[in-house]
């Protein structure tokens, strides 16, 4: 009898820790605040826009990629499947005639984590928390600094000097824009060049409205 | 009974499995490799940029961007997916301008793969031409004797189609077409939105 109990027990965490996702005790799925979602940009796949530099010269951007996703994460417990977490998830991409790349991905966050907006311009990346109202992590290159995060929030252990400020509106080339992001780029100066970026403003519904250059050359949206 | 059966079902699928490996693939023979030596200098003139100088071009609305020169040939060898009574060796000579504004570079590469049709392909950033190295091949460019541009005349001159155009996924802005001569290189590059690159002399 004893020795039935235990191949119940054992056959039972097979079947519970053996199986998907979707065999899991319990499931959760994280969806991004309608007020963040406005921060996706109202395009699709093929769709472009202009960005003329201060020499007069224009750039074109097209959209190549615009996908969603519910990325599962699972937490197990002595290998038993206890909890599913799908996270919602958006990827927009551009790519620009002079090979320039710009990219968002918007996640939903976890608690006490809010949602998170990464944005990726050439060698520059950056995740900003909506919660925390800080970047959490930044990259250059191959260099790369993040928060640490904790229950109760994010400790900083590496300083990220760059920052990011929310403004209302921006009037770029006669055209106001609502619901901006400016992010400030002030790390890893040692590894800059003359093309850096180190200013870039987003628009919420539009995505890349201006950004200017170590060098002095700025680009702005073209109406 | 039984059992004399199934061990002589072994053998024959042991056998079959063994054929299979020895006469399945064929191995290759011993391939001859032909050595199609060097680029002649006559080819390697279609690109008149030099390694280390610095060429300038002037942007429509008035900017001067100096490209610098990087020029190299290495050796390659022809490659196919079955066996191949020959493989050639060949010569591939490359040059990259790199421009000191964030705008696209220029690449060229020539190479004697075919020794009667030599390969020469012009890269503007991401857009590619084919440049003619002969008279054989005339659809897909233009050949003007000579044209003016910014007051000078140049002479001999291809005037050669990007087919990105066609292309479904495409950008809003593309190098439309690249104008070109054996004796100066690029001559004028026309953007599709109709701003320009000139060569600045």
């Amino acid at each position: 009898m004893r020795f039935m109990n235990k191949y119940l027990i054992i056959l039972f965490v097979l079947i519970i820790s053996s199986c998907g996702e979707d065999d899991a005790l319990k499931e959760e799925t994280l969806y991004i605040s309608s007020e963040n979602r406005d921060w996706l940009i109202a395009d699709e796949i093929g769709s472009n826009f202009i960005m003329i530099d201060n020499n007069n010269i224009a750039q074109g951007f097209s959209m190549y990629q615009n996908s969603s996703d519910f990325s599962p994460s699972t937490s197990s417990y002595f290998g038993v499947k206890t909890k599913v977490i799908k996270t919602e998830s958006y990827t927009q991409g551009y790519s620009s005639n002079y090979g320039q790349r710009f990219s968002y991905i918007l996640t939903a966050g976890f608690a006490p984590f809010g949602d998170n907006l990464s944005i990726s311009i050439n060698e520059i990346s950056f995740t900003y928390d909506f919660n925390f109202k800080t970047i959490a992590r930044i990259s250059y290159e191959s260099n790369y600094k993040s928060k640490l995060m904790t229950d109760k929030g994010y400790e900083e252990n590496d300083k990220i000097y760059s920052t990011v400020e929310l403004l209302d509106t921006i009037t770029i080339n006669d055209r106001l824009y609502s619901g901006i992001m400016h992010f400030s780029f002030d790390d890893f100066k040692d590894k800059w060049s003359k093309f850096t970026i180190k200013e870039l403003y987003v628009a919420k519904q539009y995505g890349l409205i201006k950004y200017k250059l170590e060098n002095g050359i700025t680009y702005e949206r073209q109406k | 009974m039984l059992q004399l059966k199934k061990t002589a079902m072994s053998r024959n699928h042991l056998l079959i499995i063994i054929l299979i490996l020895l006469f399945g693939c064929n191995p290759c023979d011993d391939s001859i490799t032909i050595d199609n030596g060097k680029i002649p200098e006559k080819v390697l003139k279609y690109v008149p940029y030099q390694n280390g100088q610095i060429y300038k071009f002037k942007h429509s609305a008035g900017l001067i961007i100096e490209f610098t020169t990087i020029r190299q040939s290495r050796d390659e060898y022809s490659w196919c997916e079955e066996c191949c009574k020959y493989n050639y060796k060949y010569e591939v000579n490359s040059t990259t301008l790199t421009p000191d504004y964030p705008i696209f570079d220029f690449g060229f590469e020539i190479s004697n793969l075919d020794t009667t049709y030599y390969s020469f392909i012009a890269r503007v950033g991401k857009y590619q031409f084919y440049i003619p190295t002969s008279a054989n091949s005339s659809e897909y460019y233009e050949f003007a004797d000579s044209i003016l541009i910014n007051d000078k005349l140049y002479f001999d001159v291809f005037k050669l189609k990007s087919n990105y155009g066609s292309y479904y996924d495409k950008d809003s802005i593309f190098a439309d077409s690249l104008y070109y001569n054996y004796e100066l290189g690029i001559i004028k590059i026309k953007m599709s939105n109709g701003e320009k690159y000139e060569i600045y002399e």
